[in-house]
């Protein structure tokens, strides 16, 4: 958000009090530390306030907030989620949507509020799906393809890169959580050059999930998947200080070799969580 | 103390000067940089803070200096610190914020939150002298833009 842009939503009779004279990533750092509904109820104070919340860059819907308005009725939390991004001025900057606790009848608002945060700047995107609807979110093409995007946090998701994809190329932090992955109809990688974290944590066909990361990556899980994740596209991480490899059933006797092969190419890895996994470790 | 104590003298907008153990002084980043930098001579002027800001600012970085005081201590020392009136509040989020110290700028965020949450609008106005520049009307559609926030 620039200065200029928050300064075309005043008016020229608003009124300054010691908060609103704060500077801009102040006021919003205040804010971001309220729940949704305090931080709404603040446009109410003055005119400048008003601007404040209408322009704040931080957007937390979290599981509270969308349980508490889908009490009233779908419709209700459809249309308070319409109306706080139509009055919202400026970027997006984070977007946070946790339904994971409530029962949609369809996915097609979620499809709406992501295309229109993908085009607003957003940067750090978490979205939480529901684990007890019979049909599962499919992550839409605009996710995949939005340039803003570095941190992203996806639950309960079916997750298939469209054909062609050019990779997430400023994305810093991907966490997938009970992601389910699909084959692509052609062998496409996913290329992520600037990637430090990558957490998978209960994922199924991990197989599929054809990611090229650089020697940058720093942090890598993988907990309790389904699939055969292919760790040898790991071996080149240079810079790769934390490991977590954590299964639920033992590891089988021939996949060690693969495990020691990754382990001993890490040359800068200072943590390590296996398991469970009878494994000799010589460092 | 030991011989290599290195100290800074900081003055504050009013003219005021205040002789600080460097060490304690970089817990602002602004200063640190500076010191590293090496831009620092004899004095280093501090144009936004005023002495009454800094020596409530210089309170909190010596108490969190000190050797041997227990959690217990410093939890009760910052909840005593925070309970400011707004103004004070208010001079102390600027300080922070220039001096780019982290931790003071997110404990006093924190409390002008608490302070802003689960009030009613009106009750917040109060808190912080807030005047209502909005006609009935214009506070009336703002109720139903948000009617969500209001129930």
């Amino acid at each position: 958000m620039t200065q200029g842009k928050r300064a075309a939503v005043e008016v020229e009779r608003e009124v300054e009090d010691i908060i609103t004279a704060l500077p801009v990533n102040v006021v919003d750092r205040i804010l971001k530390l309220l729940p949704v509904h305090d931080a709404a109820k603040t446009s109410i104070l003055s005119r400048k306030w008003r601007g404040i919340w209408a322009s704040h860059p931080y957007l937390v819907l979290n599981s509270l907030f969308c349980k508490r308005l889908i009490t009233k009725s779908e419709s209700f939390f459809r249309e308070t989620v319409d109306m706080i991004l139509l009055q919202h001025i400026g970027d997006i900057v984070e977007f946070d949507l946790d339904v994971s606790g409530v029962r949609l009848s369809s996915f097609i608002d979620i499809d709406r509020w992501m295309l229109f945060v993908t085009r607003n700047g957003v940067k750090k995107l978490t979205l939480k799906m529901s684990k007890t609807i019979n049909t599962t979110y499919k992550v839409p093409s605009y996710i995949f393809n939005c340039r803003t995007l570095e941190h992203l946090t996806l639950f309960n998701c079916i997750f298939k890169p469209p054909n062609p994809f050019l990779g997430f190329n400023n994305l810093i932090t991907l966490c997938l959580r009970r992601i389910t992955f699909v084959p692509a109809t052609e062998f496409c990688v996913i290329n992520a050059p600037i990637l430090i974290n990558l957490t998978l944590i209960r994922c199924k066909c991990t197989q599929y999930f054809n990611i090229v990361v650089s020697s940058r990556l720093k942090c890598l899980s993988n907990c309790g998947g389904h699939g055969n994740l292919d760790l040898n596209r790991f071996a080149n991480c240079k810079e790769l200080t934390n490991l977590v490899l954590l299964d639920d059933s033992p590891i089988h006797s021939d996949e060690i070799s693969t495990y020691e092969k990754l382990i001993f190419s890490l040359s800068a890895l200072e943590k390590l969580t296996l398991g469970p996994i009878a494994l000799e470790v010589r460092i | 103390m030991s011989s290599s104590t290195k100290f800074l003298t900081l003055k504050t907008c009013d003219d005021k000067k205040f002789v600080l153990d460097e060490a304690i002084a970089v817990r602002s980043q602004t200063i640190k940089n500076m010191v590293e930098d090496d831009c620092v001579s004899n004095v280093i002027p501090l144009p936004n803070v005023n002495s009454k800001t800094m020596t409530k600012v210089i309170e909190y970085w010596k108490k969190h200096s000190e050797e041997g005081v227990s959690k217990d201590v410093l939890m009760d020392f910052d909840k005593a610190f925070v309970k400011v009136h707004h103004s004070i509040l208010h001079a102390l989020i600027l300080a922070a914020n220039f001096l780019n110290d982290k931790e003071i700028l997110d404990m006093m965020c924190q409390e002008v939150a608490d302070r802003i949450k689960g009030k009613t609008p009106e009750e917040i106005r109060k808190e912080f002298d807030i005047k209502n520049d909005f006609t009935p009307e214009e506070e009336e559609e703002i109720r139903k833009e948000n009617a969500w926030a209001f129930e």
